[in-house]
């Protein structure tokens, strides 16, 4: 098992659509068994600021309402509503470290009904139109993964049922 | 490998489904059962019909008068609904504390049970509405077979983790290589112990490989509920061993007329619903305690 958190560690949760930006340095983001969802993972090392996105499937295109509802469901929406907030808070574009987790498939997905696939790929597209570059990722695979942000560090962990690494 | 015989002792040595719900669950598919027909079946055992009422005064179904009686849950959430809760309400009695073969505890396997129903029910309103009704209990009871196959794996967790990890096999496949069976096999054999109709039997047995069901109802109804599971483990409405080690068929996707994109609708309807209808049903999925290996 991964080593206990430091008993002033605060975690915070970021559930399965939603996205959370904290500037407590003493705060670790954690999101939990993201299978074919992708975490977009974003740290400030400069302000000490950290952002996670948890998004489940890549275009609101087919279902605007549910886009307004919960921005952080799609790629499309939620991408750009998380960097937003840590535009808020004073981050920079070129200072943010971007880091991609998640996108996992089950064997033998096909790739047309291959959510995770389908998740990397609009990913890929939304970054390269607004010049986002990607520092890191661990995605693909029949792989469900866990992943945490420590917001004063910028440590960004890893944890499959086959091993823990950093990223 | 497990002979057929130490199955049947086992599935003998399960606690009893309770026999209302047996009885309800014969009605199932029959259309001129009613609310009253549903109490009747029910009111001899008290313990169940309160355990259904909890569920039906839930703040699932939103506010309200709170119902009394099991009519009164029939008129308001209709008949589905409650085979539904009668079906969760009876599989809560008899599931053993913890399935250690497959890593998980009762609720872990109450949450993806239910959340396999929930998503089987949106799959099929949308691709198969000839088994929308019934897909909703058959979701809840799909995996049964794992009360029985669990001790079985555990006893060969070494092998089971070689083969999951460095063989990546699918965990169906690693179940019939170390045991000679799988848990929808076994599932049918609960399920017939239990004398629930061979509709559910079937869905049971054949929710991994829905083209080797022997009919056309009950190869559609697992078609949607493979559809259904797939779903589960992608969205993490599941934390057991071999997480994603599972074979979605491309051809049963198909076969279901569904086209790319389309599983995504399904997937933005059911998300939050499973949520909500894990919790109602006592289901918790908690964070995957990761084993780290490397």
């Amino acid at each position: 098992m991964s080593a206990q958190p430091a008993a002033t560690e605060k975690r915070q949760v970021v559930g399965i659509g939603e996205l959370c930006v904290s500037d407590q340095a003493d705060t670790v983001l954690i999101t939990y068994a993201l299978g074919s969802c992708v975490a977009v993972v974003v740290h400030d090392p400069k302000r000490r600021v950290g952002g996670l996105l948890h998004y489940m499937l890549p275009q609101s295109k087919a279902m605007p309402e549910k886009a307004v509802a919960q921005p952080g469901m799609f790629a499309d929406t939620g991408v750009p509503m998380l960097f937003h907030r840590l535009y808020a808070v004073g981050c920079h574009k070129r200072e943010l470290v971007v880091k991609v987790v998640g996108g996992g498939h089950l064997l033998g997905a096909a790739d047309a009904f291959d959510i995770g696939h389908r998740n990397l790929e609009v990913l890929d597209k939304v970054f390269a139109r607004s010049g986002v570059f990607v520092a890191a990722r661990d995605v693909g695979g029949a792989v469900s993964r866990t992943v945490e942000l420590n917001v004063g560090t910028g440590r960004v962990t890893v944890r499959s049922h086959r091993k823990e690494h950093v990223l | 490998m497990i002979t057929a015989e130490e199955v049947a002792v086992e599935v003998d040595r399960l606690p009893v489904f309770p026999a209302s719900v047996a009885a309800l669950l014969k009605r199932l598919r029959d259309p001129e059962v009613t609310a009253r027909d549903v109490e009747a079946i029910l009111r001899p055992d008290a313990l169940l019909t309160a355990r259904v009422l909890k569920l039906a005064n839930s703040s699932y179904y939103g506010a309200g008068s709170p119902v009394a009686t099991v009519k009164d849950a029939v008129v308001r959430l209709g008949l589905q609904t409650l085979f539904g809760l009668a079906t969760s309400s009876g599989l809560a009695q008899v599931l053993p504390k913890r399935l250690a073969g497959y890593g998980i505890d009762a609720q872990a396997f109450m949450g993806h049970s239910a959340a396999v129903a929930v998503f089987a029910e949106q799959v099929g309103r949308r691709y198969a509405p000839e088994v929308e009704k019934v897909a909703f209990t058959a979701g809840l009871l799909h995996d049964l077979g794992k009360l029985v196959i669990s001790a079985f794996l555990d006893r060969q967790s070494a092998a089971l983790r070689v083969k999951l990890e460095s063989e990546e096999m699918a965990l169906l496949d690693v179940e019939r290589e170390l045991l000679g069976t799988d848990h929808g096999e076994v599932g049918a054999r609960i399920c017939e112990r239990w004398r629930l109709p061979q509709l559910i039997a079937r869905a049971a047995a054949f929710h991994h490989q829905p083209a080797l069901a022997p009919d056309a109802e009950s190869r559609r109804l697992c078609a949607v509920l493979h559809v259904a599971d797939a779903l589960t483990h992608v969205f993490g409405f599941s934390t057991d061993v071999g997480e994603l080690q599972r074979r979605l068929e491309p051809e049963v996707v198909a076969s279901l007329g569904i086209a790319p994109g389309g599983l995504e609708l399904v997937v933005a309807e059911s998300v939050a619903q499973a949520q909500a209808m894990v919790a109602m049903m006592g289901g918790e999925l908690p964070a995957p305690k990761l084993a780290v290996v490397a």
